[in-house]
């Protein structure tokens, strides 16, 4: 039952708080992805469930066993770093042996394990090389083993794949969920990469300055951000954002800003109308906004970039003085410098407290 | 044959020309060990001559010189190897836990002058009756190996990937393990550097063996002094017992030169 769980979890160097108030439960065979921009915290968290950060305040459970003054070697956890971290002085049978030697494993088991999981991962014709005979991806796949073979309650992974080159990094994300999903053991993943967040994770946990700005399944994340945060963290092009001011003309509550102009669909109504005069922050999708004129809401855009992706093309735009980019299909000849309306899907629309950025409700 | 270009020639003329005044005494040490008396003293310098292992043959068989070449390696390798049993933990420690004080404390004990331990040192061995013995010999020599090898090794765990010994706790390392089986390993070029430097120092030491060695303990550096008597300076044995004393040091230095002085740069160009 590898069961983790977080409760007001708080960590402080000296003056910094980087972990305020973390509270979190993953349940057993769970993949949890922790995303956010670097030196949020992310690390921390996870340095924590390993051991080798003591938490200021609040206590942490694996399996069901308080683990706040346990050592890291008591905790029954495998970690996989950044940097990989195999011995350079062990070859790679050794460095997958190591921790089943030290727990006293016998000769033929830890033999028997370290094979099965070199088959699993594909390195068996390297099991006698060095750490330095060997390409970043094989190294990857290593550290991988070393994890393994443990057979321990929770996988804790920090960046694994942050050093491996664009085309192996895509492979290597759909090994790992491969991987965790046969084994079932329960994984704690750490990134800073919202597209790894979003395609490997069960939920995903968002975290800011050391705060949790919200916890959710990818799609839930995606649809329904909690904040202005989330909402511009995740998918790429990241969200549009314009901040308008809230206009009642003749009982229909319209967005307005320079260029721009949103009559809001009824069930808006309720949440924004009594901010009528005041401002408000509009979140569209790159995807929300079309070309072409409609009756839900027009946009008057100038073109900056065309950028072809090849199946999708990038629009650099600007709307009155504020900066958009949405993705339209390559078939539209499009130049820079031309005058472009947009037409937007009022279902799609985001609004956020222009103070606060708290996600408003409909 | 291709002709070497003129740069070239230049760059070794000028190389050689700075080598030189370096060389030239250990070249006139070696040629003056095998002379004879007489062809050591004629002017001008006898450049081509038959040479002789006489003053060898009485350095190691009329001297006991054999005996004092055990005593300095005794001297050597003990201080050494004690050195680094108390000086690798330490400067781990140094280097992983910011013990600040503790490494300037260890490095204000080397900068103090070393005579002025001396005085202190003979009164209390001879109060302990160990003046003369090996413990106290290594001892006093381990207070300059071991702020070299603290200080060399505190660089050297400095530039060792963390990681390392946090993925070996993560595996189920105790402290002592993983400085045991993951740290040591992969320290071998700074404790060889470290011990090397460590070694040259007691092994070319004369000051704390002048005070705190007789006959028991006597190394060479005193050994070769004691050539120097009233009656007359055999200049012989004594640079054919220089050549003893030096030809250790250098062999070591050669051999292991490649760490060396990669360890002293160590902590100015971290790579």
């Amino acid at each position: 039952m590898g069961k983790v769980v977080f409760e007001n979890i708080t960590k402080q160097f000296g003056a910094v708080t980087a972990v305020n108030d973390f509270s979190l439960e993953i349940a057993d065979k769970e993949f949890i992805v922790v995303v956010g921009p670097s030196g949020c915290g992310k690390s921390t968290v996870l340095r924590m469930v390993a051991g080798l950060e003591t938490q200021t305040s609040g206590n942490i459970h694996i399996a069901g066993v308080l683990v706040n003054d346990k050592p890291p070697r008591d905790r029954n956890i495998a970690m996989v770093f950044q940097n990989y971290a195999l011995y350079p002085h062990m070859n790679v049978y050794e460095n997958m042996a190591f921790g089943l030697t030290l727990r006293g494993v016998p000769k033929g088991e830890i033999d028997r394990k370290v094979k099965e999981a070199a088959e699993i991962l594909d390195i068996g014709q390297y099991l006698g090389r060095k750490p330095k005979e060997l390409s970043g991806g094989q190294r990857q796949r290593v550290a991988l083993g070393r994890a393994i073979v443990r057979e321990p309650e929770v996988f804790l992974m920090d960046e694994p794949l942050s050093n491996l080159d664009a085309k192996l990094r895509v492979q290597t994300r759909a090994e790992i969920v491969k991987l965790q999903a046969r084994l079932g053991v329960t994984t704690l993943y750490v990134t800073h990469d919202q597209t790894e967040a979003m395609t490997m994770a069960d939920r995903i946990v968002v975290i800011k300055d050391g705060i949790i700005q919200q916890i959710d399944d990818p799609q839930t994340l995606y649809d329904k951000p909690a904040n202005r945060f989330v909402a511009g963290f995740i998918g790429t092009p990241p969200m549009n954002f314009f901040t308008c001011r809230v206009e009642n003309r003749d009982g229909e509550i319209t967005l307005v800003a320079p260029d721009l102009m949103v009559p809001l669909p009824t069930d808006w109504q309720r949440t924004v109308g009594p901010l009528s005069g005041q401002e408000i922050t509009l979140g569209l999708r790159p995807e929300a906004v079309q070309p072409g004129e409609g009756e839900a809401g027009q946009l008057r855009s100038v073109i900056d970039v065309v950028e072809p992706m090849g199946a999708e093309t990038y629009l650099n735009l600007r709307v009155g003085g504020q900066r958009a980019v949405i993705r339209v299909a390559p078939e539209l000849k499009l130049t820079p410098d031309q005058v472009l309306p947009l037409t937007l899907d009022p279902g799609r629309i985001h609004l956020f407290d222009a103070a606060s950025g708290r996600a408003l409700a409909r | 044959m291709k002709m070497p270009k003129l740069s070239t020639i230049l760059f070794y003329l000028f190389a050689l020309l700075v080598i030189l005044p370096f060389l030239f005494p250990l070249v006139w040490i070696a040629l003056t060990s095998i002379k004879t008396q007489v062809q050591i003293v004629a002017v001008p310098p006898v450049w081509i001559f038959e040479p002789t292992l006489e003053n060898y043959r009485r350095v190691f068989v009329e001297q006991e010189f054999g005996r004092f070449l055990l005593n300095s390696t005794i001297i050597a390798v003990g201080s050494t190897v004690f050195s680094l049993i108390l000086g690798l933990p330490a400067a781990y420690t140094i280097s992983r836990y910011r013990q600040q004080a503790l490494g300037v404390l260890i490095l204000l004990a080397r900068l103090m002058p070393g005579i002025s331990y001396l005085i202190p040192w003979f009164i209390l061995f001879s109060k302990l009756q160990m003046v003369d013995t090996y413990t106290a010999m290594i001892a006093s020599h381990m207070l300059v190996g071991m702020p070299l090898i603290v200080w060399i090794m505190v660089n050297y765990f400095d530039g060792l990937p963390r990681e390392l010994e946090e993925a070996a706790q993560v595996d189920g390392c105790t402290l002592q393990q993983t400085f045991l089986k993951v740290v040591l390993p992969l320290s071998g070029p700074g404790i060889i550097t470290a011990s090397t430097l460590s070694f040259l120092f007691s092994w070319n030491n004369f000051m704390f063996a002048l005070v705190l060695s007789a006959d028991r303990t006597k190394p060479l550096p005193i050994a070769i002094y004691s050539f120097v008597s009233y009656a007359e300076v055999s200049w012989g044995s004594v640079m054919a017992a220089a050549v003893v004393i030096i030809a250790p040091a250098i062999i070591l230095t050669m051999f292991f030169q490649r760490y060396v002085i990669k360890g002293l740069t160590m902590g100015a160009v971290k790579g």
